[in-house]
């Protein structure tokens, strides 16, 4: 997460409008839940990552690394769509019998499977394009200027800043329980992690008393104002994505 | 003299009932680099804090610069701009996405114009020589440059007094040399800086007036070569002699006739003394 989260301030696309990324990823992603396509979905595959790895230079061997990571999720997903269990004599392209049950693939199935698989990968492939793209703070000043209500907004501002605050303390804690042999045996381990994430929420609890102080001492009534860098769209850029979409449907009309 | 802040009989306690604060008064010379020192625990962040406004004060009074403090919503507003503190965790000030974001909540706080604003971050930026992390998210920052953006998100508020809480924790000793360096710089240009530290051979050279606080109360105070040598007062506040000091009245026993010359306030100053 942490990597993913480095790729998106490095990469060559970092500069591109935020909203111009954001919407072609959404739109792209709307299209891709609403085609029932196969070459739509193998075609928006191709297209994001030739953007990430191709325009955006993001090294390909990490990008394999993170596409490899939503596979075992969707594979333990869709065998239970292909295959089916049932007593009724049905289609199948291949089956076992099991006494009077029968485990088997049907044509629907498979087809069902097939679906399901691309659909789902196209689609994590366009918020991958965009997470690894776009930093949080590009994808909260998207937010911003989409209207969506403050408390959201300042809520991921924090959250964000202080995952990693939280992420390093639960770590300190970690380190600073091993050396005392915390996590020795295994019913240590079971009493550390308890003691970890129990002292994790009071120290949170107590940072975030210290937060407030610290942002009353800087002036801070209730609204978090920050400002923002300005960006810059471009033409070009917007009616590349209209085309690009334009040719999405298209395919999705056909295929 | 002109005092910016002057504290009378100044009270504070916790909720849980811990006096912090205990009939305190002091008096802080505008444009001075002033030190107070003391163990942990003394009240030093919680003093800050009640100078800022962040915490009421119990009982007692505030006069910034020569003016009653009555805690009213206007005047916590205005101290809260002209006197700034920089905390000890810059992980505790630090909250935002990135740098520049970081740097201007300070100024927007102030009502300031969005122009206004971005002159006064790109100033802060460019005199912590931070320019070039502007975008960077702040959990990218070593330890010294976070230290760097909590000056630098005092420095866009433009400040008349800056409290900087233990300024040096956790730093190295390089860094933090260059930090003491850039507080003198600040302080040249007009700015009172007050910070709490706990390391003497750091403050004696650099104060030009020190507070010796414990328990929420002032114990001593005076210019460092004084201050230094007065063993009742270190004793009682458990606080070490800075080396000069330490290594100057061993010269002055072994070599009594150099005790009228001027105590040296650095190590170079210290070695012209020893070859007298």
């Amino acid at each position: 997460m942490i990597s993913i989260d480095q790729h998106a301030y490095v990469n060559r696309l970092r500069k591109v409008h935020p909203l111009e990324k954001f919407l072609l990823a959404v739109i792209t992603l709307v299209i891709c839940l609403f085609s029932t396509s196969w070459l739509l979905h193998v075609c928006v595959i191709a297209f994001m990552s030739f953007l990430v790895v191709g325009a955006g230079k993001i090294p390909w061997r990490s990008y394999i690394g993170y596409l490899s990571l939503p596979l075992f999720f969707l594979i333990v997903g869709i065998l239970g769509v292909i295959f089916t269990i049932t007593k009724e004599p049905l289609d199948f392209i291949y089956h076992i019998k099991l006494g009077s049950w029968t485990i088997g693939m049907t044509k629907l199935g498979l087809n069902q499977g097939q679906l399901l698989f691309l659909r789902s990968y196209a689609s994590v492939i366009c918020l991958y394009f965009l997470a690894l793209t776009t930093p949080m703070t590009d994808i909260i000043w998207v937010f911003k200027r989409l209207r969506v209500p403050v408390i959201i907004t300042e809520l991921m501002i924090m959250i964000y800043r202080f995952i990693f605050v939280l992420l390093e303390t639960g770590s300190m804690i970690f380190i600073s329980q091993e050396c005392r042999l915390g996590y020795g045996t295994l019913r240590n381990s079971y009493n550390s992690l308890g003691q970890l994430a129990a002292n994790l929420f009071i120290k949170a609890f107590h940072r975030s008393q210290e937060i407030f102080r610290a942002l009353a001492a800087r002036g801070y009534t209730g609204d978090i104002n920050v400002l923002e860098e300005e960006y810059h769209g471009s033409k070009r850029n917007i009616l590349a994505i209209v085309g690009i979409e334009m040719v999405f449907i298209a395919l999705s009309i056909v295929g | 003299m002109e005092y910016i802040i002057e504290t009378k009989d100044l009270e504070f306690s916790y909720p849980d009932g811990t006096q912090a604060l205990k009939k305190l008064s002091v008096a802080l010379t505008k444009g001075k680099k002033i030190a107070i020192i003391g163990p942990n625990g003394a009240g030093k962040t919680t003093l800050f804090l009640c100078l800022n406004g962040v915490y009421i004060p119990k009982k007692g009074q505030v006069a910034y610069g020569g003016k009653m403090m009555n805690y009213t919503k206007k005047e916590i507003r205005e101290m809260r701009k002209n006197i700034g503190i920089v905390f000890q965790d810059a992980n505790v000030q630090l909250f935002s996405a990135n740098v520049f974001q970081e740097v201007s909540f300070g100024p927007m706080n102030m009502g300031l114009s969005k122009d206004e604003v971005r002159k006064k971050v790109e100033e802060a930026l460019e005199k912590t020589d931070l320019s070039h992390l502007r975008d960077k998210p702040i959990h990218f920052l070593s330890g010294g440059q976070k230290k760097r953006v909590s000056i630098a998100d005092i420095l866009a508020m433009d400040p008349e007094v800056i409290f900087l809480d233990e300024p040096t924790a956790f730093i190295d000793p390089k860094t933090s040399s260059e930090l003491m360096a850039f507080f003198d710089q600040l302080n040249q240009e007009g700015k009172t800086i007050v910070l709490s530290t706990h390391d003497m051979d750091k403050v004696y050279p650099w104060a030009d007036y020190i507070f010796v606080m414990v328990d929420g109360m002032i114990i001593g105070e005076g210019v460092p070569q004084e201050l230094f040598r007065d063993e009742k007062i270190l004793a009682r506040a458990g606080l070490e002699k800075p080396w000069i000091i330490e290594a100057y009245e061993a010269l002055i026993k072994d070599k009594p006739h150099l005790a009228g010359e001027e105590i040296p306030r650095t190590k170079e100053g210290f070695f012209k003394l020893m070859l007298k």
